[in-house]
């Protein structure tokens, strides 16, 4: 028997049993999509992973200071209040680590707005944070000196669309908004590429002076970032940065530090970790729906013995029947396959906005998902191929 | 009769079965089919007569003896060059018509074709043309689009029929055709049997119980207990 008329032959075989052909379809498509699914939203995450790493620079890192008991509960728990870092430490930071080239802490107050889905997170920072962060001016000014020394309230705001939606206008250079129930003048737009934390379509990002958020919220820390001038000085001056904080510190260790690398690795490989294991899951149960195909093969070649007998008895040899089996199965998995890629793409299209993560086509799960699919549906149909080939035509004939 | 040549040839051909006893079905079976002969084989149930058209038509293989068909020893043929063999020179007509459910009238007539070695058509639609032309020729061309399950009995065995002159054998093989049909679509049948052997010059071997249809035909070979106990063309001869 030609190729084509075995192709033509399978093909008409599975469209003229649409049953069977849906029910062996439905469980690689199952599978399969899984498989896509997960390894794309695992790239998606690793994706955003990189970009919310990137926010800091491979030439910044970080020191969390979160540890810092707040001094209420010091107060309760009968300990003795803990040394803060103030803005003379990152002064003597910066002063005595050769490597350093800015320090600076991130304050972050949340403030609710008119529209309750909408929010503004202001930073409490230093002026040299626009030079650390790479902040580019659109309007204005940054936070200086004065505001930090006079604890003014002033802000800068991030250029977004959000502005117009929270304060109805865009406000002109020295207007007064109000945050909650404060009141900051606005003395500067500014742009970054990147937004410090995720949610960009609902919080709006503004700047006020470190001093005046630290004046009214006492028992919050944020972070601290450290900007050193080349990247390949992070390792030495987070050294020099770790011995001052434990001089600081002395018996106790309430901070941790964390570099770009380090952090952007340590995520990755958690993210990895998981998605192998939800692809392992993945590919478990497209090996059971590779046994279901292998059961509804063998089920076939059962119901079809006598097909097989009258197929033989008017010249089919065993290999015309081998193919034509093997084929079949192979060409539900192949069909299940790129249905079961296309709806895991499509899961991943409409999940990744609910995880707020970028949309990515893996090609890793392409690739794997088409593989994996064609592999089943050759070791699914051989066996029960092996057997269809082998029946004796008179048997098959007879076969009730 | 006997200046005709001879197409198949059994010579001393045993079956036996081996389901924990063995059976032996037929003893030393010695026959000769002529060139477009008509020849039935008639006996009582269980004496062989369905397994000597199945090793006649190469669809299972003696014991012992040899089978010959246009002089070649089929019994020395591996299964491949069997199917081969089955698809050049015979046309099988089943009691039950064996069709296959799913494909309609045309491709159920078309099967055969499909496993062919060396296509005689140019194209796929000369190719189609001539399994229409096939299919009218057993007055089926209304019923082209139809599934067998759409067809009646009558029906279902001219699709059979069609199937089994599709690649124009030299021997048709029936097995009890009219076994599943009314007396007056049973004489079509045969009527459309002699109409074969008369233009298109084939070979048919029927087995039957019936013995008015044994009458129509130029030989009756009786079997009993797997053994030729009478055979009209030796006794004309």
């Amino acid at each position: 028997m030609k190729f084509d008329k075995i192709i033509k032959s399978s093909v008409k075989c599975l469209i003229l049993t649409p049953l069977r052909t849906f029910l062996s379809l439905l469980g690689i498509i199952i599978g399969i999509a899984g498989v896509v699914a997960v390894i794309n939203l695992g790239e998606s995450t690793k994706e955003k992973i990189k970009e919310f790493v990137s926010l800091m620079g491979s030439d910044t890192f970080r020191i969390d200071v979160s540890d810092l008991l707040n001094p209420a509960v010091e107060v309760a728990i009968k300990q003795p209040p803990s040394r803060r870092l103030t803005i003379e430490d990152f002064v003597m930071i910066k002063k005595l680590c050769p490597h350093v080239e800015e320090v600076c802490e991130l304050l972050s107050v949340v403030y609710p707005t008119k529209d309750e889905n909408l929010m503004i997170n202001t930073f409490g920072t230093l002026p040299n944070f626009a030079n650390l962060a790479k902040i580019k001016l659109i309007k204005g000014r940054f936070i200086n000196d004065t505001d930090i020394q006079y604890r003014r309230y002033v802000c800068v705001l991030e250029q977004s669309p959000l502005i117009i939606k929270i304060f109805g206008k865009i406000p002109s250079i020295g207007e007064i908004l109000t945050f909650g129930t404060e009141k900051f003048e606005l003395v500067g737009i500014v742009k970054r590429e990147k937004l410090l934390f995720p949610g960009r379509e609902t919080i709006l990002e503004a700047y006020v002076p470190y001093t005046t958020v630290i004046e009214r919220i006492r028992n919050v820390y944020g972070e601290i970032y450290v900007s050193v001038e080349k990247p390949q000085d992070v390792k030495i001056a987070m050294k020099e940065v770790d011995e001052i904080l434990r001089s600081l510190f002395v018996g106790k260790q309430p901070y941790k530090t964390f570099s770009h690398e380090v952090l952007l690795k340590e995520s990755l490989k958690t993210v990895s970790t998981s998605t192998l294991l939800m692809t392992g899951i993945a590919i478990l149960s497209l090996i059971v729906g590779s046994i279901g195909i292998m059961n509804v093969m063998f089920i076939s070649v059962v119901e079809r013995t006598r097909e097989i007998g009258i197929r033989k008895s008017v010249g089919a040899t065993k290999k015309d029947i081998l193919v034509q089996f093997l084929l079949e199965s192979t060409l539900i998995c192949v069909i299940g396959g790129i249905i079961g890629i296309l709806l895991g793409l499509a899961v991943t299209y409409y999940l990744t906005p609910i995880l707020q993560i970028k949309f990515v086509i893996s090609k890793t799960g392409i690739v794997v998902g088409m593989l994996f699919s064609m592999f089943c549906g050759i070791l699914s149909g051989t066996l029960p191929s092996i057997r269809a080939s082998n029946l004796e035509p008179l048997e098959a004939l007879r076969y009730e | 009769m006997n200046k005709k040549e001879i197409l198949i040839e059994l010579n001393q051909v045993c079956k036996t079965y081996y389901k924990n006893i063995a059976i032996q079905v037929l003893k030393g079976i010695n026959l000769s089919i002529y060139d477009n002969e008509f020849l039935c084989i008639m006996g009582p149930s269980g004496s062989g007569k369905t397994t000597l058209l199945s090793l006649i038509g190469c669809l299972d293989k003696p014991t012992s003896g040899k089978i010959f068909v246009d002089k070649v020893d089929t019994t020395q043929l591996s299964d491949d060059s069997l199917a081969l063999l089955r698809n050049k020179k015979f046309g099988f007509i089943f009691q039950n018509f064996n069709l296959i459910p799913y494909l309609d009238v045309l491709h159920n007539v078309w099967l055969p074709l499909w496993y062919t070695k060396t296509s005689v058509f140019s194209s796929e639609k000369e190719e189609k043309e001539y399994v229409v032309e096939i299919i009218k020729k057993v007055g089926l061309g209304h019923r082209i689009g139809h599934k067998p399950t759409e067809l009646s009995g009558g029906e279902q065995q001219r699709v059979a029929i069609a199937r089994a002159l599709i690649n124009k054998p030299k021997v048709l093989l029936a097995d009890e055709p009219t076994g599943n049909l009314d007396t007056k679509t049973g004489s079509t049948i045969i009527e459309l049997f002699h109409k074969l052997k008369q233009e298109d010059k084939i070979t048919i071997v029927l087995v039957t119980h019936n013995p008015a249809i044994g009458k129509q035909t130029q030989r009756v070979v009786l079997l009993q207990d797997g053994e030729i106990v009478s055979d009209n063309s030796v006794s004309n001869s």
